[in-house]
């Protein structure tokens, strides 16, 4: 530890938490208690945005907020000290605005502790999930033994003391003498939840400093040490000299995250777009029919937005391919139908899901929708209603846009992009008539799906729309 | 120092005769415990020996003579009257809970409670669904009261006079089966044995086995056939269930790693869950293996003996579990 040095044994580091997985830096957007003022642990403290969302932190201890580091308006990397709380009647400290918490340390002794020429010889089971029992994962902690790759004899291949118990006999006679695997002084206790979190991210807890009763580690001390893992990014910089007439405005978190997630789409995912003109007499029908009688009921406004997420639902149903996404060489299947609908902010695009939809009724789903859209102006959404979408919905209805083609929502493989509905000439039987559509314009990525899986999904959804009657089964 | 063999129920007679001549505030009661002697023998010759006043024929009511009992206690006697069948202690649930287990909370301790319920416990002698359950546990649960479970002669005598000396309510299960049929040596010299600590029956290295009451001796037979197998089982009992001694128990797992705990109560919601969960909490990072319970199974005890056992654990049952706590744990 280099800066931090000075640091007393009862001080604790405010960071720039990881609040998603993909989330890499945020901005302080306001200390909510002042220097010198008390805190309890679990107060609000600082807001923080992020691409996403703008989300009050919750102080990690009790004491007294000494010392802010990141001022309102500065960005960090996650894991980066933004302020300090000590207990009453500890000393202060100074320390450089970003210094990161300890990463050097971290990377090193993570290397020494795994074992080297022992690990080959020992069967491997895949990363990530081990089940082990408690006391295995204890031996294995003391014995700097990596659990993954022991094979467990227990019931289900559950990993158990005597297997460790091998394995570091097995490391024993493989390593010469002298250059055995040196393991930590004290034993590593860890919650089962920090132990899963922590193999989940290839974390070593033996390096993680616990917090909980007798040292024991939780999953906030393995989430704080991923954060100061990750590398600091360089600073973004405005352009030396401006272009006359010009000025610089530095982007927001949200447009910074647009921008990246639109460019990386268009770039790595090879777009094609299905076309359609929906007849939408039937379904307004239905909606003014549902209308009153929903918002006595239950309270809510239905939308033709809320009647698109259920024909959605119910046609991603028949078509569970649509929800795949592309991954590396393969691809990732799921059936959560988890839709997301753009949303305009005075922040900027953003797109809350509604989860399960398939499982929600339409009042449900208006009742949702109302209540995320909400959100989402007063950048009040968690990260949770922001992330595992696998199907979005953008409708710019609203405006005198007849049609359009969206780009993709990263990483899913489909969207639908929806243009206002009004009076255009349809013919029927050889007559020509004025009747309400909409056009709908399927984007899909041509890595995951091909022109005529596309195009099925988007004719059941059309002759839903058209027919809602079908709904009923 | 001299031993003799005594049976479950003299051990128990011994008791109480041994802590009547010694304290005259000791008085028995219940159903035919008088002239009879009590159906299960263990109140021979008392009447004979201290007479009528302090060893009492009560009518067939429990309410009656528990409700008197507590009574009695609060002015100054040491009552112990003795539920024939454990069963029917739910007909006294509001002398001893709301009643007995308060009285010194609520006086600021200006009311002492000293009362020893004795009661039976147990089934596996084909008495039916309403004699022959184990309710210890419930009492367990309330504070206030002391439960005592012992499972041999010499524990039940240095347990009752422990009891009969305490200002407390306690109440004080024996199982039925063992009264005649559980023998056990028990020093003529006097001696008590102090609540709240548990008894290693056996010493092992390889798992631990915690029983109640008399489920000790299925286990120590289940224990004897493991050693056959080279499995060097510890079987613990605790003796006490309130208070509980929980450093002997959770220090025995974290030297084995694994736990099958066996008790006649039902399972659900049973005294195997809170031991299981104390040795969750005391030895979690030393666990190898889930704990293992084996309690009665969650229907009313069956009148018809092959019905009957198979709602009981027996030493099969425990070596079941004992191999599934070892499952892949050892070299085979």
């Amino acid at each position: 530890m280099s800066a931090g040095s000075q640091i007393s044994l009862r001080e604790t580091e405010i960071v720039m938490p990881r609040m998603g997985l993909t989330m890499e830096e945020g901005t302080v957007i306001a200390w909510l208690k002042s220097v010198g003022e008390m805190v309890q642990a679990g107060e609000p403290l600082v807001e923080i945005e992020t691409d996403k969302a703008t989300v009050e932190i919750e102080a990690p201890a009790n004491g007294i907020l000494r010392q802010i580091v990141g001022q309102p308006g500065e960005t960090f990397p996650i894991g980066t000290v933004i302020g300090y709380l000590t207990a009453p009647g500890e000393k202060g400290v100074a320390l450089a605005a970003g210094t990161a918490a300890a990463p050097a340390k971290l990377e090193k002794t993570q290397v020494e502790a795994r074992p080297t020429s022992a690990a080959s010889q020992m069967p491997a089971t895949l990363p990530g999930k081990v089940r082990a029992s408690p006391a295995a994962r204890r031996i294995a902690r003391q014995q700097g033994v990596e659990l993954g790759l022991v094979q467990g004899s227990g019931p289900g291949g559950r990993v158990v003391a005597w297997n460790v118990e091998q394995a570091v006999a097995q490391m024993r006679v493989s390593q010469p003498a002298g250059a055995q695997h040196v393991a930590s002084e004290s034993a590593t206790k860890a919650s089962p939840l920090a132990q899963r979190v922590a193999e989940e991210y290839g974390v070593v807890l033996q390096q993680v400093q616990g917090s909980g009763p007798g040292g024991r580690i939780t999953r906030k001390d393995v989430e704080r040490s991923i954060s100061g893992q990750v590398e600091v990014p360089a600073p973004s910089q405005s352009p030396a000299s401006l272009p006359p007439g010009f000025t610089y405005e530095p982007a927001s978190r949200v447009q910074k995250r647009m921008a990246e997630r639109m460019a990386s789409s268009f770039r790595d995912a090879p777009h094609f777009y299905l076309h359609s003109e929906a007849d939408c007499r039937s379904l307004l029908a239905l909606r003014q029919a549902l209308l009153p009688r929903l918002e006595e009921r239950y309270g809510v406004h239905i939308t033709v937005t809320d009647l698109l997420v259920k024909f959605c639902a119910l046609t991603l149903e028949r078509h569970p391919q649509v929800l795949s996404q592309w991954s590396g060489d393969g691809l990732l299947k799921t059936s959560e139908i988890n839709i997301g609908i753009a949303a305009d902010t005075p922040n900027g695009l953003l797109v809350p899901v509604i989860q399960h939809c398939d499982r929600l009724g339409l009042s449900e789903i208006a009742r949702q929708r109302t209540e995320l859209v909400e959100k989402a102006r007063l950048g009040k959404l968690s990260l949770q209603e922001l992330e595992l979408g696998t199907f979005t919905i953008s409708n710019l209805g609203m405006f005198k846009v007849d049609f359009f083609d969206a780009i993709l929502n990263p990483p899913q493989a489909a969207l639908l992009a929806v243009g206002r509905m009004k009076e255009r000439p349809v013919a029927e039987n050889g007559q020509l008539i004025a009747a309400q559509t909409m056009t709908l314009s399927l984007s899909v990525d041509h890595r995951v799906l091909d022109g005529v899986s596309g195009a099925r999904f988007l004719s059941d959804l059309v002759e839903l729309i058209e027919t809602p009657g079908l709904a009923l089964g | 120092m001299s031993t003799r063999e005594l049976t479950f129920a003299q051990a128990i007679r011994e008791a109480l005769d041994e802590e009547m001549a010694r304290d005259e505030r000791i008085i028995v009661l219940g159903e035919d415990v008088g002239a009879w002697g009590g159906v299960f023998r263990t109140t021979e010759g008392l009447f004979q020996k201290y007479g009528p006043e302090r060893v009492i024929d009560t009518p067939l009511s429990e309410e009656g003579f528990v409700g008197l009992s507590v009574g009695a206690a609060m002015t100054g006697f040491h009552p112990v009257p003795e539920i024939m069948f454990g069963d029917f202690i739910t007909l006294v649930m509001d002398q001893l809970v709301n009643q007995a287990a308060k009285m010194r909370y609520m006086t600021g301790g200006q009311i002492q409670v000293p009362l020893t319920v004795r009661a039976t416990m147990g089934g596996g002698r084909s008495s039916g669904a309403q004699h022959s359950q184990s309710w210890h546990a419930w009492f367990a649960h309330v504070p206030g009261l002391k439960v005592v479970v012992p499972s041999t002669p010499y524990d039940a005598k240095g347990l009752l006079k422990t009891a009969l000396r305490e200002p407390n309510p306690v109440i004080f299960f024996e199982d039925k089966v063992m009264y005649a049929k559980v023998k056990g040596p028990v020093p003529e010299e006097e001696y008590c044995i102090p609540f709240g600590q548990a008894d290693i029956k056996r010493a092992g290295k390889d798992v631990t086995l915690i029983a109640i009451s008399r489920m000790i001796h299925p286990t120590l037979a289940a224990a004897e056939k493991l050693a056959a197998e080279g499995i060097e089982a510890e079987v613990i009992d605790p003796r006490t269930l309130t208070p509980l001694d929980k450093p002997t128990l959770i220090e025995s797992v974290k030297k084995t790693g694994g736990a099958v705990i066996v008790d006649e109560g039902y399972q659900h919601f049973g005294a195997t869950a809170e031991l299981a969960a104390t040795i969750a909490y005391g030895a979690f990072d030393y666990l190898d293996a889930p704990v293992e319970r084996l309690g009665a199974l969650d229907v009313p005890i069956p009148f018809t003996p092959v019905l009957e056992n198979a709602t009981i654990p027996d030493e099969t049952k425990i070596i079941a579990a004992v191999h599934r706590v070892l499952e892949g744990r050892r070299s085979a």
